[in-house]
């Protein structure tokens, strides 16, 4: 059957009206994005897709929509800079958003989605005066369909995608949402960052970059910039022996699932680099602040995170692990504080730290169910490995990234590659390398003093 | 320690991080990572009870004992800050 499209105008009002400087967090964001400006691309702006269970009609879909809209002042805000180039957020108390609704028959919803959401990413936002969210209905003739949501990266990141779904998906259960306001919004931040204990915080923060960016060493591999080819890859890779030994590993050593991933990640760079330290740029889960949780806008911002690998493998995981504790207290830096720190640190090497490898933790809302049985087949667990490449993307500014969505029952792992740094071959052996490290980990003994090999 | 020596708003704080029903009570000496609270977890609380209590926690305590259960935990808030030594 051909597609029977709709248009329906969904409208709010009655919510909060406020402006006010933005938190540093969407400021570094921003940043980074006018950074990007010239080769912006439809993948800065993030999808997402809910399942429509078929006992919900259109309406109750828009209605959801409208109080996750309410409830999040970052997707009614537009942003404005002043005559002083600060960056200003205005949050609108009403206001509309054009949803598209399409019937399509059983077979066609997920072509129909991927071509809705598609479109929708393909126009850059104009954040100073439109709304930081698109919307489309995909249904079928049966009843069941896609909620498909286009943000834009300034307003709304990957994080926040999870906490827009979990809201989205209960109440399309029916359930209601946790509280109408939203709780403590991306503003509410900003004015916390400039009081007097948000500025003693970041007083605070500041001093923990200077200590690792000064122990961080320069990298000798500096990547080739390339303007005729895709530099960047986006890979997953899902695997149950690497959720399994790393949960092993983590009961162990008493250190966190995180902790275990980021020494074995960092350890199978160091032997693609050929050393034994390495300095990796930490996207630390500031986000763990239960005000910060529930709202969405509260954009993550790097912490750099200075790595010593040398030593057996309890040295090597509690040092990590006591790192990257400290670390996550310290989410969000004035961004321009940050790159004049960055700026004076160099100038004192002869080339700057290398900053373009990040890790980025997804710690799950719940607490990791207990393992109850007995060590897990590793073999058999190996064979269901999967790595797979994604897609590719030209305007990045990084050389490695990895993503950790999920660690248990399956680690699921994203991966952004540079090609310079690591080719689409040397990522899948990353992916598979960092896979038998911790399998090899879980099944040593931890009193025979394993260490990690010669990079 | 009994848990009355400690503030509501301690509890309070403390129990929003908890998988804990809140009619049972929080003893002092219950583990937190048995009541669903992993070490990240743990920096986040402390980062809470800082805003709540006006104190600062040195980094190299983030993964001290004192940080595996309640009454550890109030023990070091009260150490970081003597003024609430008497409790509320």
């Amino acid at each position: 059957m051909s597609p029977l499209r709709d248009a329906r105008l969904l409208t709010f009002q009655g919510a909060s009206a406020r402006n006010g400087m933005v938190p540093s967090g969407q400021l570094a964001a921003w940043q980074v994005l006018a950074d990007l400006e010239f080769r912006y691309g439809p993948h800065l702006n993030l999808p997402l897709v809910v399942d429509i269970p078929p006992t919900v009609g259109d309406d109750e879909v828009l209605a959801a929509l409208r109080v996750t809209v309410v409830r999040h002042e970052a997707l009614r805000t537009t942003y404005e800079r002043d005559r002083d180039a600060q960056l200003w957020a205005y949050a609108h108390p009403a206001g509309s958003i054009d949803v598209e609704i399409v019937l399509v028959s059983d077979t066609q919803l997920s072509v129909m989605t991927s071509e809705i959401t598609a479109r929708l990413r393909e126009r850059p936002f104009r954040c100073d005066r439109e709304l930081q969210v698109r919307a489309a209905v995909v249904r079928t003739i049966s009843g069941a369909g896609h909620l498909v949501l286009v943000t834009s990266l300034p307003a709304v990141d990957g994080w926040s995608l999870h906490v827009l779904h979990d809201e989205l998906s209960r109440q399309l259960r029916g359930e209601h949402a946790d509280d109408e306001d939203g709780g403590w919004q991306p503003l509410d931040e900003g004015r916390h960052e400039r009081s007097e204990r948000g500025r003693e915080a970041r007083q605070r923060a500041l001093s923990f970059w200077r200590r690792q960016l000064e122990s961080m060493p320069a990298l000798d591999r500096s990547p080739p910039r390339s303007t005729t080819a895709p530099r960047f890859w986006h890979a997953a890779f899902n695997s149950a022996a690497t959720a399994h030994a790393t949960r092993a590993v983590a009961a162990t050593y008493r250190v966190a699932p995180s902790s275990v991933l980021l020494t074995a990640a960092a350890h199978t760079l160091a032997e693609h680099d050929g050393g034994r330290k390495s300095g990796l740029f930490v996207v630390v889960t500031n986000r763990n602040h239960s005000r910060l949780r529930t709202t969405v806008g509260h954009l993550s911002q790097p912490v750099p995170l200075y790595l010593d690998l040398h030593g057996d493998h309890a040295t090597v995981l509690a040092r990590t692990h006591a790192s990257l504790l400290a670390a996550a207290r310290y989410g969000q830096l004035d961004p321009t504080a940050a790159t004049a720190l960055i700026e004076e640190v160099s100038s004192g090497r002869s080339s700057a730290p290398e900053l373009g490898r990040t890790f980025n933790y997804h710690r799950p809302t719940l607490p990791y169910e207990k393992v109850t049985h007995e060590p897990a087949d590793y073999p058999a667990l190996l064979r269901q490995s999967e790595f797979g490449w994604c897609d590719s993307a030209e305007a990045e500014q990084m050389t490695f990234y990895m993503h950790v969505w999920e660690v248990w029952p399956v680690a699921k792992l994203s991966f952004w590659v540079d090609t310079h740094y690591l080719s689409r071959q040397q990522s899948a052996a990353f992916a598979f390398r960092l896979e038998e490290l911790l399998v090899a980990m879980a099944g040593v003994d931890p009193t025979c003093g394993e260490s990690f090999g010669e990079g | 320690m009994n848990q009355s020596h400690w503030p509501v708003s301690f509890e309070a704080l403390v129990r929003r991080h908890l998988c804990l029903p809140a009619d049972s009570p929080l003893s002092p000496d219950a583990e937190l990572t048995e009541l669903g609270l992993d070490s990240l977890g743990v920096v986040a609380l402390l980062t809470e009870l800082e805003d709540e209590f006006e104190v600062v926690v040195p980094d190299d305590l983030l993964n001290s004992p004192a940080t595996e259960t309640p009454g550890g935990l109030w023990g070091l808030v009260q150490e970081l800050a003597p003024a609430l030594s008497g409790g509320e």
